[in-house]
C-alpha cells in the first residue's frame, strides 16, 4: 500500500470519530492533524514521490499537502478557542469539528489523486464542505456570503469541468501522468482552465465569492481557505497549464494576463479596504496572482516553479497567522481597521505577530516570497521589460497597501483588550514557522537544492 | 434517424431554458426545470442505447429520478409551505429573453474554438444551455430560482458531457453533482425559514 494512503486515512478517522460527541473531537482532531502533518513532513523530507494508476505526488504536490497538514492542525488549535465565541451555531458543534477534517482530507485528496477527474471532484467537494464551514456562526451575512460562494464557485467549477471534458476528448485519457495536448486544444483548455480553476483560485475577474466567503468565515476556517485552498486550485489548473503548452504559447499568455491583472486589482482593492478580513481576502488574491504570475513564466524558466511553491507554502503559514490573530482581535475590538488601535501595546506576541506576517506576505526579506517574488521579477524582466514594469508595480502597491493599514492597527494607545495565552500563541508559532521555513528555502537556495 | 430525435429534444430543452429566463411564477419555473430534467435523462438514455452503454442508460434513469422527480418535489413542497413564495417574483425580467438571445448567439461562437479543437459539433446545444444556465442564476435575485437556474446548468454539463465524450466517470460525475444541488438545498432552504427568502444583494465592499 501506497504511504500517502495515511494522509488521507487519518484525516478521515478525524471526520468520522467528531460525529459522535462534540468533547472528542476537541480531543482528538488537533492530535490527529498533528500525526497527518508530521507524516507528510517526513515524507516530504524524504523525498517521498509516487506514480501510480489512483496516486500521483511530486515534490509539487507533497510541498502542498504538507502545508494543507499543518493549517489544518494550527487550525484545529485555534477553533478551540473559536467554538467558544460562536454565539448562535447554525448546526451542532461537532459537526463543526467533522467538516473541517473533511475540509483537509478534500485538500489532500485533491492534491494527489492522479486522475483529473477525481482532482475536479475533489474541488467540488471542498466548495461544498468549505461553504457549510462559513455558515457555522448562523448569522445572515454568513449564510449570504456562503450562498454567493456555492453559485459562483459552482458556476466556475462547471466552466473547470468543460475543460476536463474536452481535454477527455482530445487526449483520450485524464491521468495526469499522460496528458499532452495539441496546439489548437491547448489554446481552449487553457482559456477554459483558467477562467474555471481560476475561479476558485480567486483570479480576477472572477474573483467576487472570496471577500465575503473569506470575510464571513471563522477565522480558522479562513485561515484554511486563504492558506490552502486556493493554491490546492492552483495545483491543478497547473496540471492542465503544463499540458496545455505541450506545442503552443497561448496558455502561457492568457496565465499571464489574469495573473498581473489579478496583482493590479487586488492591490488598488487592498488599499481602499475599511474591514480586516476583507483586506485580507485580497491579499490572498493578490498573492495568487503572483503565483499564477509565476507558473506563467516558469514555462520559460521552469526552476522557478519551485520558489512558486515555496511562496505559497510561505503564504499559507504567514495568511493563517494574520488570519487568526484578525480574528482574536476582531471579537475584541469590531470588524473595522479603524477599530483595531494598538495591538502590539494590547498583545505584544499577537502585534509581533501580525506586523511579521503582514511583511512576509507582501514578499518582504527574508521571508520566502521576497526570493520568489524577487526570482518573478528577474524572469519576467529578462523576457520583456513591460511585464516586469507591470509585475512589480502590482507588488510595490500591495506591499504599501496592506503594511500601511497592518501598521496603522499595530501602533497606538491601545484600548487595554485581554486575549488568551493560547490565542496568541498559535499566530505567533506560525509566524516563526514561515520564518523558520523562508530561511530553510533561502539556505536550500544559496546551497544548490533550489535552483534559480 | 437517433439523431433527428437527439436534436428535437435538445432545441426543445434550449426551449425551456428560454421559458425558465421569463418565467416569474416559482411553481412554473421548477416545473419547466423537471421538464428539462425529463429531456436531458431522455437524451442520456437513448446515446447509451445507441452506443450501447449501458452505464448511460442507468444515469438518464437516475437524472429523471433525481432531478425531475426528487428535487422539484421537494422545491414545490417548499414553495407551497412559505408564503412569500406564492406571489411572482417581484423583480420581473422582461428583457432577459433579448439577453438570452444575444447570450445564445455569443455561446455558439464561442463553441468555434472549441469545435476547431475536437471536430464535434453535437456538443453546441448543450454548450449554449451553460450559458443560458448562467444567465438565469446571474440574472435572479432570490435563492430558489437561482436553485433553478444551477439544476439547469447541472444538466448542460451532463448534456455536454455525454455528447461530447462519454466518460467512464460520467456516472460518479451526476451522481455527485446531485449530491451537492442536496446540500445546496438543505442550506438554502434552511437559511430561508430563518431569514425569509435569501436575497444576495446586501453584501457590499
Amino acid at each position: 500500500m501506497e504511504a500517502v494512503v495515511y494522509l488521507l486515512a487519518i484525516p478521515l478517522i478525524a471526520t468520522l470519530l467528531p460525529l459522535l460527541s462534540e468533547r472528542l473531537g476537541r480531543a482528538i482532531v488537533p492530535g490527529l492533524a498533528f500525526i497527518t502533518a508530521s507524516i507528510a513532513t517526513d515524507m516530504l523530507l524524504r523525498g517521498y514521490t509516487v506514480s501510480s494508476y489512483y496516486f500521483y505526488a511530486d515534490w509539487y504536490s507533497m510541498v502542498l499537502a504538507t502545508t494543507i497538514a499543518w493549517i489544518y492542525f494550527f487550525a484545529s488549535l485555534a477553533s478551540l478557542y473559536y467554538v467558544e465565541r460562536v454565539e448562535r451555531p447554525f448546526y451542532p458543534l461537532r459537526l463543526y469539528w467533522s467538516f473541517l477534517s473533511l475540509f483537509a482530507l478534500s485538500m489532500i485528496f485533491t492534491a494527489v489523486v492522479s486522475n483529473l477527474g477525481w482532482m475536479w471532484i475533489g474541488l467540488e467537494a471542498t466548495t461544498v464542505v468549505s461553504a457549510i464551514l462559513i455558515i457555522t456562526d448562523g448569522k445572515k451575512r454568513n449564510v449570504e456570503g456562503a450562498w454567493r460562494y456555492m453559485i459562483i464557485a459552482s458556476a466556475g467549477l462547471g466552466i473547470a469541468f468543460l475543460s476536463v471534458v474536452i481535454t477527455y476528448s482530445f487526449a483520450g485519457t485524464l491521468d495526469v501522468r499522460h496528458l499532452v495536448l495539441s496546439e489548437k486544444a491547448g489554446a481552449v483548455v487553457g482559456l477554459l482552465a483558467i477562467v474555471g480553476f481560476g475561479t476558485k483560485v480567486g483570479l480576477f475577474p472572477m474573483h467576487g465569492w472570496l471577500p465575503d466567503a473569506h470575510g464571513s468565515a471563522p477565522s480558522p476556517v479562513s485561515a484554511m481557505l486563504s492558506g490552502t485552498l486556493l493554491p490546492t486550485a492552483l495545483l491543478v489548473y497547473y496540471r492542465l497549464f503544463k499540458a496545455s503548452t505541450g506545442l503552443g504559447k497561448e496558455a502561457v499568455y492568457i496565465a499571464l494576463t489574469v495573473g498581473i491583472l489579478t496583482v493590479l486589482v487586488a492591490s488598488i482593492l487592498m488599499a481602499s479596504q475599511r474591514f480586516v478580513k476583507r483586506l485580507l481576502a485580497y491579499s490572498s488574491m493578490d498573492m495568487m496572482g503572483v503565483a499564477t504570475i509565476g507558473i506563467a513564466l516558469s514555462y520559460y524558466r521552469p526552476s522557478l516553479l519551485k520558489l512558486v511553491f515555496v511562496l505559497i507554502a510561505v503564504h499559507a503559514f504567514a495568511k493563517g497567522a494574520l488570519f487568526i490573530s484578525a480574528g482574536s482581535a476582531v471579537s475584541r475590538y469590531g470588524h473595522e481597521i479603524g477599530e483595531i488601535n494598538g495591538l502590539l501595546k494590547d498583545s505584544p506576541a499577537l502585534g509581533y505577530s501580525f506586523g511579521l506576517s503582514a511583511l512576509a506576505v507582501t514578499g518582504a526579506p527574508p521571508f520566502g516570497t521576497f526570493l520568489a517574488e524577487l526570482s518573478i521579477l528577474g524572469v519576467a524582466l529578462s523576457i520583456n521589460r513591460w511585464w516586469a514594469l507591470l509585475i512589480g508595480t502590482g507588488l510595490l502597491l500591495s506591499f504599501l497597501a496592506l503594511n500601511w493599514h497592518s501598521a496603522k492597527m499595530l501602533f497606538g494607545e491601545g484600548k487595554g483588550a485581554e486575549f488568551q495565552r493560547g490565542e496568541e500563541l498559535i499566530p505567533l508559532t506560525m509566524t516563526l514557522v514561515a520564518l523558520g521555513v523562508s530561511l530553510y528555502a533561502v539556505y536550500l537556495a544559496l546551497t544548490g537544492g533550489l535552483v534559480i | 434517424m437517433i439523431n433527428e430525435i437527439l436534436n428535437l429534444l435538445g432545441s426543445v430543452v434550449l426551449l425551456t431554458a428560454f421559458f425558465m429566463l421569463t418565467e416569474s411564477y416559482m411553481h412554473s419555473l421548477i416545473d419547466a426545470v423537471a421538464f428539462q430534467s425529463v429531456l436531458i435523462g431522455l437524451i442520456i438514455g437513448i446515446v447509451g442505447w445507441e452506443k450501447r452503454i449501458p452505464e448511460l442508460i442507468i444515469l438518464g434513469g437516475i437524472t429523471i429520478a433525481f432531478r425531475a422527480l426528487l428535487i422539484p418535489w421537494l422545491l414545490q413542497r417548499d414553495v407551497r409551505k412559505e408564503r412569500i413564495w406564492r406571489g411572482r417574483e417581484i423583480k420581473t425580467t422582461h428583457h432577459a429573453i433579448v439577453l438570452g438571445l444575444i447570450v445564445a448567439v455569443l455561446a455558439y461562437f464561442l463553441y468555434i474554438p472549441v469545435y476547431k479543437a475536437t471536430n464535434d459539433w453535437s456538443g453546441v446545444i448543450a454548450f449554449v444551455l451553460l450559458f443560458l444556465s448562467m444567465l438565469i442564476i446571474a440574472s435572479r435575485r432570490n435563492a430558489l430560482a437561482q436553485i433553478v437556474g444551477y439544476l439547469s446548468e447541472e444538466n448542460a454539463l451532463l448534456y455536454l458531457a455525454v455528447m461530447l465524450s462519454p466518460m467512464p466517470m460520467v456516472l460518479e460525475f451526476g451522481i455527485l453533482l446531485d449530491m451537492i444541488a442536496f446540500v445546496l438545498l438543505a442550506v438554502v432552504l434552511g437559511a430561508e425559514k430563518r431569514y425569509g427568502p435569501l436575497e444576495v444583494e446586501e453584501l457590499v465592499g
